[in-house]
């Protein structure tokens, strides 16, 4: 694997992951073109052996320019291709000069029947006269166009009266990057006055279109007296021999320019500001769903509700958090637990207990512990009605904006299902009976979906429940809640061991006292810790709470959204940076004379 | 005399163009339209309005008209001695249009007059014609007259329309929409080219006259190239067969156009412009030759045509429009009333209904029953629990027992209505989303913020009423159950509670958030329970038919409120700009203007217009 191989194989796997992120936002016209210009070059690049074609050379150019009697005048053939005197266009279709060596070459690569062929002396070079670009018979265009796909180099034909032609240039514009070339004006010979004047003109025209022009690649040529130096130059520079390393390196070249080509300017600014436009829909719908949150809290019932939940969920996370002997008990107390708040939500929220009421309640509570799962839909049914309805109203509004902004979303989110087993696996390694209830209690759970806004919630909760854990119980908190039965659990099992040893077994009581004095040590601990989540549990300040809510669910589309454009404006930026300057440094490599001019600045299209 | 006729047969036509343009104008741009990009509008404008102006002798306004390089400035210099860029160095060399005029028209003010919408400039250097100061821009230069003219001409040079500078292109269309006469020039390579066959097809169209020259080409090759051409254009192009003023089609326009060509040469003389056939005259005698008068109402004729079709047809286009948004205007009402109607019927506020029955049991019970009964009130451990259910349905407490406020949840019904609405048209009406559209995210969200700032109307009490109405028919009818209510109202209890809970449930009062949690699935269950115990009380009472007349009144008179509400509070704001389109449509004078259309066509058709 060489260099240049390895260059290429990063830029087309860059490539590829840019085509991707087009493919995500399909109905943008910038992204769907790019994608199919992306892919196309990507094609382009598999199915080129530089070993096993010769170089093509196009002539590019309007009508009555002069590019048949060039062709004819290059390969000294008066009549290879048709001329006129007046009628105009006259060549129709594509006139291909190749040797016979190289015709089953080319065979394999292109439809020969496009063309019609032309016996010449060539080494390696296949030479083609092409329809106009300019004239009404739109046909010719295409044929043309065709060509031109397949060509490495294009001579870009033209004369005095046509230099500035509007329709032609903008022909050149679009094939600018993607080809290589070579610029021949003609017909000088009919302006002896103005010639300077008009070459300077020329040059000018041509920088305009973003080449920087030399002598060597520019010339001025009579067609109709081929024997002159400048005509000789021309044939010499398009039809003489050239290294056989350097065309190697030609299609990875092509393919680089197949890529500036994809990667037009506009597009990348247009995802930009797609991102852009995302980004603020996304800030002003997540402040205003912090609002929502505020008003909703501000009302005691939920606050009430939340920090018993978010106490619970510090319980919850605090076996993980505190780790190794003191996990146990607090395991054993989340599980037994989960009735108790069950029950005490319940009370706060339905206000007056009814026989049937407390029936509810109890039942709820025996579904919650089976399904292990915290009552949040008691708190959505305390943050009222109003807010249920301002955070449909965001969801609402969020896929109202990716409709009008051409953005295809899922209606249930991929991602969320995708963490799903996640969740489920963690935490419950531990007991196998645990886990599996869990797994049937969630398989009934997922048959009847929760409601979207609990799902966030929950969410909510969880991770602030997880942060107070994280903070609260650090290595300190830890260390010292062990350390009791640690000891404990050491001495006895060094006792154990050591009557083991010394076969001077120890009284049967020992283990029950071990027990009890095991369990006794696991006390300071707990109750330790059992204050630190009633000390810090506090829902500090419902701001503070609300401004915890990163990445809420609410706005989880438009965020979807706005990530992946800007990770398409981003590809975007990186591949094109690449391109360019992988361009630059194989433009020393291949020089302008040999293989022709390369554009230097995009043009506007 | 013969100037009388003249003047009366175009009489009718003027004024008709004159109101065309001037009702137009207005109906256009009102119903969103540019009047400026009707095909012949700003020709028949331009015209139109030089013409008005127009002294006593007539001027004729010719325009040479070509691709770049085809020789303009260099005809012009030579027709009119005035000295204008020509030649290859640069290319495009001018960038401006510039007029030779008569002595006698050596005045910016009057050629304002004949050149509508331009500002007249004296040229002095050809620097103004290399740099221009914009697209309204008019050089102008006298002319010698050789010997006194016939008619007063002005020819004028114009930048090319095939260049890259495309703001060129402006400039030269612009100058052929007022030119009654057209020179178009082309060389021999560019006679083909796809743009100036487009140009050309457009001055067949525009002009009244118009001239074919073929430059840097020789008498043989220009017959060819003349033969090939009109080959070219006789089938292939539809543009071509397109119908004049004049009855001719745009083909037979071109092959009887005269014909020029002039050989290349280094030093090009008027002398080497020579006619394609022999009975053509010769360029100068063509030019100074014309029927000034003639041409100029020809000129008036062909944009004229032109303006009234591109009219018909967008004010046909406006009509379709009107009966489209016609239509959308009903479905989106008949949504709304949809809609309006869900939420009424789900909102039936049955125990306000017991209330009533009550009140109205009470007020009629027989004196003795209220001796009986004053003060008395069943105790009862029983009953305790409902004492405030009681005392509300007896309208003493105005709470309610736990109850959730109807307004809330009118309000999110009213809110989902909305919603869905919203969605549904987006969905229907595609063009009016996207970002741009009155159904567009942000607009929704504007709408559905000045909705929830209005208040709800409280139900009128008209239902009300009513419903007392039936129930004196009803006490009347069963005296004996209505005493009995009226004296022990606990009775209605059970019947009122079940009532209640209807209520509760379908407001989603504390009941369904029972029922959820006893993981029962919606509230459909328990309503159907309590509302077997209501019908059950209802029937036992004779008051099924009030109850049924009860709810049928609510429900017609809530369905208008809301209505009413929705439309006025929301629809009206999201559709704001949709609405007032559609408003103008309607009022908008489309019948008279079809009229004027209508009379300036027959006049043109009837060949009246000479
Ligand atoms: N004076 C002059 N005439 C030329 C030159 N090259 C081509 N021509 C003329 O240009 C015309 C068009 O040539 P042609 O090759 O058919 O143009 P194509 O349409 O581009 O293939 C012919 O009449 C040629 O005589 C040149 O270098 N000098
Ligand atoms: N008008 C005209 N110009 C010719 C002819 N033969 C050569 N030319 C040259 O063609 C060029 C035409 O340029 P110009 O008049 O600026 O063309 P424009 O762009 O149409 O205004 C000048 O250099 C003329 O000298 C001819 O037969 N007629
Ligand atoms: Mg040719
Ligand atoms: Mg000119």
């Amino acid at each position: 694997m060489n260099a240049s191989s390895m260059l290429v194989t990063a830029i087309r796997e860059r490539a590829q992951r840019l085509a991707h992120s087009c493919s995500l936002f399909p109905l943008w016209p910038d992204s769907l073109r790019l994608d199919v210009r992306l892919r196309r070059a990507l094609e382009k690049l598999n199915a080129e052996n530089p070993d096993a074609k010769p170089l093509i050379i196009a002539l590019l150019g309007g009508t009555g320019v002069g590019k048949s009697h060039l062709f004819n005048a290059l390969l000294n053939q008066p009549n290879a291709s048709q001329i006129s005197p007046a009628i105009r266009p006259c060549t129709s279709k594509p006139k291909m000069a190749l040797s016979q060596h190289d015709r089953p070459l080319l065979q394999s690569y292109m439809d020969l029947s496009l063309v019609d062929l032309v016996d010449a002396r060539l080494d390696g070079v296949v030479l083609v006269d092409c329809p106009d670009i300019d004239s009404i018979d739109q046909a010719n265009h295409e044929k043309t166009r065709q060509i031109l796909g397949l060509a490495d180099v294009v001579v870009f034909v033209t004369d005095p009266a046509k230099r500035a032609n509007f329709e032609i240039h903008a022909e050149v514009k679009d094939w600018s990057e993607r080809k290589r070339w070579y610029f021949v004006m003609t017909k000088l010979d009919q302006y002896p006055n103005d010639a300077n004047a008009i070459r300077e003109d020329f040059i000018k025209r041509i920088t305009e279109l973003g080449f920087e022009v030399d002598r060597k690649t520019s010339f001025f040529v009579n067609c109709l007296e081929p024997g002159r130096a400048e005509f000789l130059e021309l044939r010499q520079t398009l039809l003489g021999t050239r290294s056989k390393e350097l065309r190697a390196l030609l299609p990875l070249d092509s393919f680089l320019g197949h890529m500036q080509y994809a990667l037009e300017p506009s597009a990348g600014n247009y995802f930009k500001s797609q991102a852009l436009q995302l980004k603020n829909t996304e800030v002003r719908l997540e402040a205003r769903l912090q609002e929502a949150y505020l008003n909703a809290l501000a009302q005691s019932d939920c606050s009430e509700a939340l920090k018993t939940l978010l106490r619970e969920q510090v319980w919850q996370q605090s076996p993980e958090s505190v780790g190794y002997l003191m996990s146990l008990p607090l395991w054993l107390r989340n599980r037994l637990a989960s009735l108790g708040v069950s029950w005490s939500i319940g009370q706060i929220l339905t206000g007056k207990a009814s026989i049937l009421g407390i029936a509810g309640i109890g039942l709820s509570s025996v579904m919650s512990l089976l399904r292990g799962q915290l009552p949040y839909k008691k708190v959505a049914g305390a943050l009222g009605i109003e807010f249920r309805t301002k955070v449909e109203s965001i969801v609402a509004d969020s896929k109202r904006t990716l409709e009008d902004l051409q953005i295809p979303y899922a209606e249930e989110s991929e991602e969320e299902l995708a963490k799903e087993p996640k969740l489920e696996s963690k935490g419950w390694g531990l007991i196998g009976l645990g886990a599996a209830l869990e797994a049937v209690a969630r398989q009934v759970t997922r048959k009847q979906p929760e409601d979207e806004i609990l799902e966030q919630l929950r969410g909510d909760i969880e991770r602030l429940g997880q942060k107070i854990a994280r903070e609260e119980f650090g290595f300190v908190t830890s260390f010292i809640t062990n350390l009791l039965p640690t000891i404990a659990v050491g001495d006895i099992l060094y006792r154990t061991l050591m009557s083991w040893i010394r076969h001077d077994y120890l009284p049967w009581n020992f283990y029950g006292m071990a027990s009890m004095v095991f369990l006794g040590s696991l006390l300071p601990g707990y109750l330790i810790i059992s204050r630190k989540i009633w000390s810090a549990s506090t829902l500090p300040d419902m701001k503070e709470l609300v401004a915890q809510v990163k990445e809420p669910g609410a706005t989880e589309l438009i965020r979807i959204a706005r990530k992946r454009a800007e990770n398409l404006a981003h590809e975007f930026e990186l591949l094109q940076k690449q391109v360019v300057e992988t361009r630059n440094t194989l433009a020393s490599e291949l020089d302008s004379p040999s293989f022709g001019e390369r554009v230097k600045h995009s043009p506007k299209k | 005399m013969q100037e009388n006729e003249k003047q009366s047969t175009l009489e009718p036509f003027c004024q008709g163009v004159n109101e065309l343009l001037v009702t137009g104008e207005k109906l256009i741009t009102s119903l969103g339209g540019q009047p400026d990009l009707l095909p012949g509008w700003k020709a028949l404008k331009a015209r139109f309005s030089a013409f008005q102006m127009r002294g006593k002798d007539p001027v004729l306004i010719a325009t040479l008209y070509g691709p770049s390089g085809a020789g303009k400035s260099t005809l012009f210099k030579l027709l009119t001695g005035v000295d204008v860029p020509a030649g290859g160095a640069v290319r495009p060399c001018s960038m401006a249009c510039a007029a030779a005029v008569p002595e006698s028209l050596d005045d910016p003010q009057k050629l304002a007059a004949l050149f509508p919408g331009y500002i007249a400039e004296k040229l002095v250097s050809q620097t103004q014609i290399r740099q221009t100061d914009g697209p309204d821009q008019l050089l102008f230069a006298t002319y010698a007259e050789k010997k006194k003219q016939a008619i007063q001409l002005v020819l004028v040079d114009v930048p090319d329309f095939n260049t890259v500078e495309k703001t060129n292109w402006d400039k030269a269309e612009k100058m052929l929409e007022r030119a009654e006469v057209v020179i178009f020039m082309v060389y021999d390579n560019a006679y083909s080219d796809d743009k100036v066959i487009q140009e050309l097809a457009r001055c067949c169209k525009k002009s009244a006259s118009m001239a074919y020259m073929l430059t840097m080409t020789n008498a043989e090759a220009a017959k060819q190239i003349w033969g090939d051409l009109v080959q070219k254009v006789s089938g292939r192009f539809a543009s071509f067969q397109e119908n004049r003023a004049d009855g001719k089609t745009l083909h037979q326009f071109l092959l009887e156009s005269p014909v020029y060509f002039s050989p290349r040469s280094e030093h090009p003389s008027l002398e080497n412009v020579y006619p394609l056939n022999e009975s053509t005259p010769l360029l100068q005698s063509l030019l100074q030759g014309f029927d000034a008068e003639k041409i100029i109402i020809s000129g008036l004729r062909e944009p004229a045509l032109q303006t009234v079709v591109s009219c018909t047809s967008f004010i046909e286009n406006s009509e379709l429009g009107l009966v489209g948004m016609r239509d959308r205007d009903r479905e989106m009402r008949a949504g709304l009333l949809e809609h309006a109607k869900a939420v009424a019927f789900h909102e039936f506020p049955a125990g306000r209904l017991v209330q009533i029955v009550l009140e109205e049991a009470r007020r009629r019970r027989p004196w003795y029953l209220r001796i009986i009964t004053s003060g008395f009130e069943i105790p009862g451990v029983m009953f305790k629990k409902g004492q405030k259910l009681i005392d509300w349905l007896r309208g003493k407490n105005d709470d309610g027992p736990n109850l959730v406020n109807r307004d809330d949840l009118e309000r999110k019904r009213l809110h989902e209505a909305t919603e869905h609405m919203g969605n549904q048209w987006r969905g229907n009406y595609p063009d009016l989303s996207g970002t741009d559209g009155v159904l567009s995210s942000a607009n929704c969200e504007n709408a559905r913020n000045a909705f929830t700032k209005v208040k709800i109307p409280a139900a009128g009490l008209d239902w009300e009423t009513e419903v007392r109405k039936d129930l004196a028919q009803w006490a009347e009818e069963n005296k004996w159950k209505c005493a009995m209510l009226a004296t022990v109202p606990e009775l209605a209890m059970t019947g009122g509670i079940a009532l209640l809970m209807v209520d509760l449930c379908t407001t989603g009062g504390s009941f369904s958030v029972l029922l959820t949690n006893l993981g029962i699935a919606g509230t459909v269950g328990g309503v159907g329970a309590a509302v077997g115990v209501g019908i059950k009380f209802l029937e036992d009472y004779h008051l099924n038919t009030v109850a049924e007349n009860a709810q049928n009144k609510w429900k017609t008179q809530r369905t208008q409120e809301l209505l009413i509400h929705m439309d006025e509070n929301w629809a009206a704001v999201l559709l704001q700009g949709w609405r007032l389109k559609l408003k103008t449509l309607i009022d908008a004078p489309i019948p008279k203007f079809k009229q004027i259309c209508m009379r300036v066509q027959k006049l043109l058709h009837e060949g009246k217009v000479s």
